[in-house]
Order: structure tokens, then sequence, then C-alpha cells
């Protein structure tokens, strides 16, 4: 109640208040042009999010088509693994067997085939495809090269109403794909499933092709395929936890807020919990969507000892194939300019160790391995300063062989291989044993230019030459069941090095590879995926002629280097990137010495 | 009965239904007696329906800008990728065009970043063998026909978008915006799902349903408010004035301010205490003026009453006077000195009853007796008239508590008055009685009652007709006596009549002093006439 005698003063007070307030609401109606500096975290990705890829897009038989495109319509539209290739089955005439499972055999050809009409007739023709193929995915999911020519006959016949359609696939195809290399890089991924070393306290990874049905269903496609074991060419040398016979539960994984629930079946009650949530917490981890997971035996949720019920990868670093974790930084060692082992400081390097060529330094930096002058011994000892610890314990058992750089593995156990230009030849010195020949060794016939042990101890990399070049080759050490042991199954990376000169194991799934590309002729430092994806040049400017590299985990990449001074004298020199955090970054040569070895 | 049991659910819709019910009336009845009731509804349904109206508006404005601004981004996109492809164009002769499509459609879809702002379907319509490519799960029934067609059928440059769904392999088809372009045999769809502004829209929609909501609800509060400023001070004004018509005059409205509403109450104020203060005056002057003739009837008795001696003296020696002229003025001074005093009587009886001192003897009597006895006093009277009585008694007694000379008077009253109206004809007197009211009805066959008399009958010194001859020395108070006797006991005096018909008063009575009278066992009318009606017929059916 307004009081006698102010209600008409105070009138134009309230007008003005309200056109005050008006004013203030249609100012704040607009983006702000000012204002102090936010700042934070890097926005996190609210989805799943990968780099985007394509898919073909097939088309249905179009009327009268004839027999040879039907053919190669086919073989288009069986790259699309839509709908359980539902536009590919439009080609076939009804009652046509065709499984190309979710996991099928695929038989890869280069670039393109020749689709030929041999048996031209007027109710029924069959067509050839031939071509060169390159290889083949195993049902596990495995590739391996294998080049050979491709003739393949389809059978057509033409369907009720006049329309050719294929009627007999070639055996091969009956259960699987042809396809070209473009369409396994469109349609597959190649991701890895984790298994275990035999010992049991590392994971390995085992690449396998997996074919992008579904961008949503992958994380049910790996789990499956990791259910499924190891593939053909890592089976032998790695062992998985999960009880035979375990299942996935329900309708795959489920991921929500970057948690996987994947359910298994009570099978996997007898497995050890904590090794089967690593191995699946590794496998998982690879996709960007998962930042956690929880796994559920029949339906409940178990918690293994050391991880809570919803576990993150930080609980199973423990495992991780590269046997060190990024809170240990790894030292690194070089052959200083007085030939003696030298350890890597911040601007010079001191000597902590004796005369030596191409040291390998053991991964708990207490031994060192290197060759003598000429390569045909290998010396062996502790690393210590100051006094001639190094002893031959190896020396060349043919007239012109050498031995490549030694390697250690995370057992302590020392390997090196001999080779001269006809063949090669595996020792191994385990901890507490005489040197030994590898009797079984899949690169026997050819000339081993360098070899590297994975820090998970199963993995082999190794430059092989064939012909002029030296190729980059993966193997795997297993034991049999005696306690032989065996290094085989050697197979190209595929990848755009041509020619390599030194390699070594930047982490689990990346090789340090000194090469050349296609592109390039000139050797530089390149990070080399081992599944066979894209590799990167690490560092740009120059380096002058590159010998040698070692990298390890989080660590800067080493590079050994041949430089010219000032007095034309050539000089060798250790470079690192300037900022080694970024990929660009400029290489410096500065400190003196050759052939870096980090741990390994 | 358990046949007749209802299901529960039919009980349920039972209850609910006269729970509905009930809570329909209570509102309606709320918003007949509430001006608040009123105002506030009104409010708030023009409010909610204006803001409504707003809300969609600006929704409508909102989604507008939204989308516009997607579109040009997305022509943009559009016209970029377009460009891409009209400057790396493929070559057929050497390389297989797949591989160059694929190629191009990996540049493009590379563009959209990791986020996934766009999906691409990039087709070669010169390719019988496969369509062409589409990024990430994309289908590519996405890009619905109607688009396709007109891609196809525009000219050179044109651009084309709409809206659709997008559909995915593995997930939830979204809302999308798509725009489609030619560059020679190419085909390029880019297609931006609109999930992002969805979600904008509808964090929009449910702020402003919210903002809305919270606005009725402010300006109902308000009107409530408003009103209950200006309805409280009517309420008050209201009951103030009905207690003033309560006969409560000091009742006074509070004045508070000096706006509208004090007005009004200064005003009632002021009209109460004028009015208190013209009852009061007009009280005072009536209570005057019964004092006076209470004073006057008392003053006139004393003298009168010496007056009666003297005349009662003059009349008796009557015979001893020679003159037959004062014989004469001796018998007329003794009846009008009778007549003055019956006169006097009632007057006094009249005053009683203005200064409420009526007071009720009452007893339980049988009133056939009082009827009896007033017939007998009238006997004489109506033989001299030539008028019959004739009595409809009923045959057992007729038990009631009255108070027997005022019911005596009032039957005696009317019996005088239809003789003296009755013209010689016979005079019906009939009684009657149920369980509650015994009814006594007084017929006679003499001129009747013109129409609007029945009422006017029961005035004080009221005459059917001026001119005629005070024959039987009525005083005209009688009926207007008799009227106050009834009310007393409660009950009824009514009359009827019709001119050359006659007329009839019926007396009705509770039969227990104090009662509430419902209704008489007699008819006003009396049953022969009501059977034969005359159109000018005239009820007064007042107390």
């Amino acid at each position: 109640m307004s009081r006698p005698g102010h209600g008409r003063g105070r009138r134009p007070g309230r007008l003005f208040a309200l056109v005050t307030v008006l004013a203030c609401a249609a100012g704040c109606a607009g983006v702000p042009t000012g204002g102090r500096v936010a700042s934070g975290p890097p926005a996190e990705r609210v989805e799943q999010v990968d780099d985007p890829y394509v898919r073909i897009v097939p088309v249905r038989p179009g009327a009268d088509w004839e027999p040879v495109d039907i053919v190669r319509g086919f073989l288009i539209a069986s790259a699309s693994f839509d709908d359980g290739h539902r536009v590919a089955r439009a080609y076939l005439a009804p009652g046509t067997e065709w499984q190309p499972e979710a996991r099928p055999g695929v038989t890869v050809y280069e670039d393109s085939v020749d689709v030929v009409a041999t048996e031209p007739g007027a109710t029924q023709v069959s067509v050839a495809v031939r071509g060169s193929q390159v290889g083949a995915i195993g049902r596990d999911g495995q590739y391996e090269a294998d080049a050979r020519p491709i003739d393949q006959t389809f059978h057509l016949s033409r369907d009720a109403r006049g329309q050719w359609r294929i009627s007999g696939l070639p055996e091969q195809l009956t259960d699987g794909l042809l396809l070209s290399r473009r369409d396994v890089d469109r349609a597959f991924r190649t991701l890895n499933l984790y298994f275990f070393a035999p010992d049991g306290n590392v994971v390995v990874p085992n690449p396998v092709f997996l074919p992008l049905v579904n961008r949503q269903d992958l994380a049910r496609q790996l789990v499956r395929a990791l259910l499924g074991g190891p593939t053909s060419w890592l089976q032998p040398a790695v062992k998985t936890t999960f009880p035979a016979g375990t299942r996935l539960l329900g309708d795959g994984v489920q991921v929500s807020d970057g948690v996987a629930v994947v359910d298994l079946s009570a099978e996997a009650r007898t497995g050890d919990r904590r090794r089967m949530s690593a191995q699946l917490m590794w496998t998982l981890r690879q996709l960007p969507e998962v930042r956690q997971m929880r796994i559920q035996i029949d339906g409940e949720t178990v918690r293994p000892d050391g991880a809570g019920p919803t576990q993150s990868p930080r609980d199973w670093i423990g495992y991780s194939p590269d046997a060190s974790t990024p809170e240990t930084p790894q030292p690194a060692f070089l052959r200083g300019p007085d030939a003696r082992l030298h350890r890597l400081g911040e601007d010079a390097s001191q000597p902590v160790g004796d005369t030596v060529h191409r040291p390998a330094v053991s991964l708990d930096a207490g031994f060192v391995a290197g060759l003598d002058e000429d390569g045909r011994q290998v010396l062996a000892g502790p690393v210590r300063a100051g006094a001639t610890t190094l002893r031959g314990t190896l020396v060349a058992s043919r007239p012109r062989s050498r031995f490549t750089t030694p390697t250690w593995d995370r057992n302590g156990a020392l390997w090196v291989v001999e080779s001269d230009s006809e063949g090669s030849w595996l020792w191994v010195k385990e901890s507490g044993r005489e040197w030994a020949r590898v009797e079984r060794w899949g690169l026997g016939g050819y000339e081993v230019l360098a070899m590297r042990i994975a820090r998970d101890g199963v993995r082999v990399a190794a430059l092989v030459k064939d012909g002029e070049r030296a190729q980059i080759q993966l193997g795997r050490i297993a034991r049999e069941p005696a306690g032989r042991v065996m290094g085989e199954n050697f197979l190209p990376v595929s990848s755009d090095v041509v020619n390599a000169r030194d390699l070594f194991w930047y982490d689990s799934g990346t090789l340090a590879v000194l090469g050349t590309t296609a592109a390039d002729t000139q050797v530089f430092p390149y990070l080399v995926p081992v599944s066979g994806g894209m590799i990167t040049p690490i560092g740009i400017g120059a380096l002058g002629d590159p010998v040698s590299i070692t990298a390890a985990p989080d660590s800067p990449v080493l590079v050994g280097s041949i430089r010219r001074d000032a007095q034309g004298r050539q000089r060798a020199h250790i470079c690192r990137q300037r900022n080694p955090d970024e990929r660009s970054s400029e290489w410096l040569c500065t400190v003196p010495g050759s052939d870096p070895a980090y741990p390994g | 009965m358990k046949a007749w049991r209802k299901p529960p659910v039919r009980r349920w819709l039972g209850r609910m239904r006269r729970f509905t019910r009930r809570g329909v009336r209570g509102a309606v009845t709320r918003w007949r007696r509430s001006i608040q009731v009123r105002v506030v509804a009104s409010t708030m349904v023009i409010s909610a329906i204006v803001v409504a109206i707003l809300g969609v508006f600006l929704m409508q404005q909102i989604t507008t800008a939204l989308l516009d601004s997607k579109e040009k981004a997305a022509l943009l996109q559009l016209e970029e990728g377009l460009g891409i492809i009209q400057r790396d164009p493929v070559n057929f002769g050497t390389a297989d065009p797949r591989v160059r499509l694929e190629d191009i459609a990996r540049t493009l879809a590379a563009r959209s970043g990791p986020s996934g702002l766009y999906e691409v379907y990039l087709r070669d319509t010169g390719e019988p063998l496969f369509d062409g490519f589409a990024t990430n799960e994309l289908r590519p029934e996405s890009v619905p026909e109607r688009l396709r067609r007109q891609v196809a059928a525009d000219p050179i440059g044109y651009r084309d978008r709409t809206y659709g769904r997008l559909t995915y392999v593995g997930h939830e088809p979204v809302p999308g915006l798509i725009v489609g372009g030619k560059a020679g045999r190419f085909e390029l769809y880019y297609l931006f799902p609109l999930t992002q502004e969805q979600q904008t829209l509808t964090e929009v929609q449910r702020t402003l349903v919210g903002v809305g909501a919270v606005l009725v609800l402010l300006l109902a509060a308000i009107a409530s408010i408003v009103t209950r400023q200006i309805v409280i001070p009517v309420r008050l004004a209201a009951q103030a004035a009905e207690r003033l018509a309560a006969g409560r005059l000091e009742e006074r409205m509070r004045v508070r301010g000096e706006d509208d509403l004090a007005r009004l109450a200064t005003s009632f104020n002021d009209m109460a205490a004028n009015l208190q203060e013209k009852i009061v005056q007009l009280e005072g002057l009536s209570q005057v003026q019964r004092q006076f003739v209470s004073d006057v009837s008392h003053e006139l008795r004393t003298p009168l009453t010496t007056i009666r001696i003297a005349g009662d003296m003059l009349y008796e020696h009557r015979d001893t006077f020679d003159d037959p002229l004062v014989q004469r003025s001796a018998e007329l001074l003794q009846s009008q000195l009778e007549r003055f005093e019956a006169l006097l009587a009632d007057l006094l009886e009249v005053s009683r009853y203005d200064a409420g001192a009526a007071t009720l003897d009452a007893e339980s009597v049988d009133v056939r007796d009082l009827v009896l006895r007033a017939v007998g006093d009238t006997e004489g009277l109506a033989e001299r008239k030539g008028s019959k009585l004739v009595l409809q008694l009923p045959g057992e007694p007729v038990m009631a508590e009255v108070d027997r000379k005022r019911i005596e008077r009032i039957v005696r009253n009317l019996l005088v008055n239809a003789v003296e109206h009755g013209e010689g004809q016979d005079i019906v007197v009939t009684m009657a009685s149920d369980r509650d009211a015994v009814a006594i009805a007084v017929r006679d066959h003499g001129v009747g009652l013109k129409p609007g008399e029945a009422q006017m009958v029961f005035d004080r010194f009221w005459r059917a007709d001026p001119a005629r001859a005070r024959t039987t020395g009525g005083t005209g108070l009688g009926l207007s006596i008799s009227r106050e006797d009834a009310q007393l006991h409660g009950g009824w005096l009514q009359a009827w009549g019709e001119p050359g018909v006659g007329s009839q008063f019926r007396l009705s009575l509770p039969r227990a002093a104090g009662e509430e009278l419902r209704g008489s066992p007699l008819p006003l009318v009396p049953p022969e006439v009501e059977l034969t009606p005359t159109p000018f017929a005239e009820l007064e059916l007042g107390e």
C-alpha cells in the first residue's frame, strides 16, 4: 500500500528502472566481445571417434547385364559388408551357397583382375577371373603374403527372368571373398589382440585383420576374436588365459560413457581373472571410445585382485609389452669418441664401460654386449667403468660371416644373428648358460642385416636382404614343450619403407627404422607400425648419413649419423630432436659418438 | 448381493466420476462466487495463450536462424567439395575409376575432422558397376530419392538441399541436413547430422516452457494479489452492508488510506450514518405517535366512563322523557357510546401490539368450542341480518395450543364481518385439521372483494365502501387486530374474494404454539369456485 504523498513522486523512478532493465536485457542478447581468458584441459571427445573412413556403395545387378559385368559387379559388391553382403547376394542365383561370415577368408589380389568369358552359351556361361594374388587373410584374421596367380572360374546361368546370375562360385570363394588390396585397406581394420607371453608376465600384441562391418560392433568383434585365441602365426609363442569354451554372452560388448561391459560365459570362472582382465583391457583400449571396462561372468560383475569392478588401462600397465612404464626413463648408451661405452647425458656423455662396437645393454642396464671391431666376435660383460670387463664369448663360425648387433630380451637372454651372403644363423645365450645355436630359424636362407627382439620377448624384427633391398620382417620366438627354441614364421611387414638400414623397437607396436621410401631415396628415420599401417617420418632437417638408430617408449629417438665437419672430415655424431615430444621437431647432431643404444 | 457387486474397476471409475463431479461443482461454485478466482483464472488462461504464441514464435525464429546458418555452412562445404572434384579430374585412361573416386572420397571424408561434422556420399553416375562411396556408417538411403532426382535434373551449377533422416549401419537414424550438387558425372552429397541442433532446440524449448510456466504462475500470483487488494475491502463492505441490513446500524467500515476503496468506505459510512439517523428519527417519531395513541386512549377512558355512567342513567330513564326526540337522543347516545367504547378498546389493543406488548396466553383447547362460542355470540346479529350460519366442524375434538380469548376474538370478528357483508346469504364456517395445523374458514356470499382488496381488508380503518353506513358498529380495526392475533400464534390470516361471488377468510394455526406453519389443511379459495375459475380470480397469498 502506497503511503499518501509518495505515490506521485515514485512513478517516474519506477519507469526509469524499467527502462534500464529493458536496455540491459537488450544488451545481453549478443555474443560477448570481450571477457576473461578461459583455460582448461583439451575438449574431451563426447562420442566415439576415429579417423573418418569410406565405404563403397555397391549396386544391385542392372537389367540385362552381361555375365562379365555380373562377375565384376559381384566382386565389387562383395567388398561391402553391409547387412551381411545383402547387395552381393543379389548377384547370386537362388540357392547358391555363399557364406562369407563375419570373419571370412580373403584372397587379396593386386590392383585389378581380368574378367573374361570363357565358355559362352545360351543358358550357361563360365567366366574366368585372372590376376595375381598378393596374399590371403585367414579366418583367424592373420595376413600372409602369398604371391601367385589367380585363375578362378565362375559359372553363370539365366534366372527365371532371363537375367544372368552366378550359380556356381569357385570352390575357394564359397566361404570367402576375393578382394583387391584397396578393398582390404578400406573394409578391414588392423587391430591387436593381446595374449600373454609364456611366462605370463607381459602381454604380446597379435595383429589381426577385422572386417569393419559396423563401427559400433568393433568392440564385440575384437573380444570375439580375442576369445578365439591367437592367430596361427603367434599361436605357438603365446598363451591365452581364457579357459577353453569361454564365450561372449548377450548382445556383445556394450560401451556407454567410455565404459565397456564384457559379459563372459560361466566357463571363465575358472580363469585367472587378473590376466583375463589384462588381456581384455589391453585389447579394448585400442578403441578410442573405451576408457574403462567392467567384466561380468555369467551376468555377475567380477573384480579381479588389484583393480576395482570398473577397470582402467592403468590397472594393467604392469603387463605392458613395452616392459617399462613412462615413470622410469630409459638410460641411453652409446659408443663414445674414445670407443668406450658411454652413457648419454644432457649435452655430453660420460664413459661407463669398456671399449665396444655396436653395444647392446640389457634391459636392467646391468650388462652390455657388443662386437669387436670387425664384427666377428661377440663381447659381453657387466657395465662397469674403468676396467676391461668385456670378454669374447662367441666367435663367428663361418669364414666371411659377421654378427648383427646383439639384442637382449626381458629374461636376460642375449640373442645374435650370424650372417653372410648365403644365409644366417641365430645364436642365443640364456642367462647362466652357454651360447647355443637355434636350430629352427626361419631366415636361415637369407642374409640378415639386423635383428631385434621385442621387449615382450616373443616377437622378432629382422632386416632381411632380399636381392638389393633390405626388407623388414617380423617373426616370433617360441619354445617347444621340450624347451627347444624356435625363431620362425617370419612375415614381411608391409610398409612403404623399401630399403632399410637399421631398426629398433620403438614400442610394442612400432619400429623405429632407418631407411628409404619410394618417394625419398635419402635414408631417414621413420616410425613403422608392425601392423603395416602408415609410416611417419621422425623429425625434420639434415641428418647427414644415418647408420644406426635406437628408440624406447616415450623416450627420444636417437640416431647415429656420420657428418662431415668443417674440415671435411667425417665425424660420427649422435642426433636427437630438439623437442622429442614433437614429431616434426628438427634433428640436432651435437654429441660426438656412434652406435646409440637404449636397453634392449 | 454378490451378483450385484460392481467390479473394482467400475467402482473405481464411479468413485472417480463422483470425485470429478464434486470437483467441477465446487469449481463452478467458486467461479460464480469469487471475483478473485475468476480474475486469476482468466489471467492464467490469457497469459498462457499469449506465452504459448510467443513461445511458438520464438522457437520458430530460433530454429530458422539455427538452420539457416547450418545451411549456409553446408553449401559452402559442398562448394569446396565440388571444387576438389573439379580440380582433380579423374583420369580414366590410367587408373581404375574406383581408385580415383575412393581417393577423392577419402580426401573429402578426412576434411570432416575427428568430430564427425558431416558425412559424404560421392556417386559416380557414369559407372554402372558400383554406385560410389559413403563415409563411415552412412547408408546411401540417407539421401532421399527426391533429392537425387532434383540433383540429376538440375542444370550445372545448381545446388540442392533438403532435410531428412540420416540412417546408419548399426546405430539409430538422426535428423539431418542434406545438400547435394553435381560436378560432371559425379554427384556429391554432404549430410550434416542435426543432433546438436536438435539438442539445442530441445534445451531452448524446455527452457521456454519452464520460463513460460513460471511467467504464467507469476502473472496469476500478481493477479491474485491485486484482486485480493480489491476484493477484501469489497467483501468487508458487503459484510458491513449485511450487518447493517440486519439492523446493526452502528456498523461502520474501516477507512484506510485515501484511494478509491477508502472513498467507497467513507461514502458507505456516510450512508450508514444517514440511514441510522433517519431510522432513529423515524423510530422516535413512531414511538411518539404510538405513545400518543395509547395515551389518548387511556386519557379518553376516564371521561368516557363518566359519560357512560351519565349515558346509562339517561338511557334507563328514557321512558320518563316526554319528548320522544329526547328519548330517541338517549338511545342514540347509548349506542354510540358503546361503539366509542369498543373503538377505544380496539385502539388500546392495537397500540399494545404496536408497542410489542401483546403476549400469548396459550393453553391446549378444543378449537371447536371456541368456534361454537363465537358462533353463539354472533347468531343474534346474523338472524337480524337474515343470514344463516352453517357449521362444518369435525366430529372429534381439535386440540391446539392457542390463546383462547384471541382466537375467539378472531373468529367473532370474521363472523361479524361475514354477516355484515353477507347480504343476508348463508355464512359457512368450515373447520379442518391435520397433524400440524388447524384451519378455520369463514365464507360469505356477499358482494365479495375487488381485485387488490384482499390485502387491503387488513389495513386499519379500511372500508370496502366508504359511503356505506356503519350499521353494525364495526370499528374498522377488527381484521387488523385479528391478523396481529394470528401472527402472534405463528399462524396466517388470509382473505379471498371475488365480486359477486363472495369472500372467504381463512385462519390457519399451528397446533403447537410457536411452531412454524408449513401449510393449511383448508384451501383459501373455496373448492366450488376453483372448479369454475374466472379469468380475473385473484389469489392473495400473503402471510
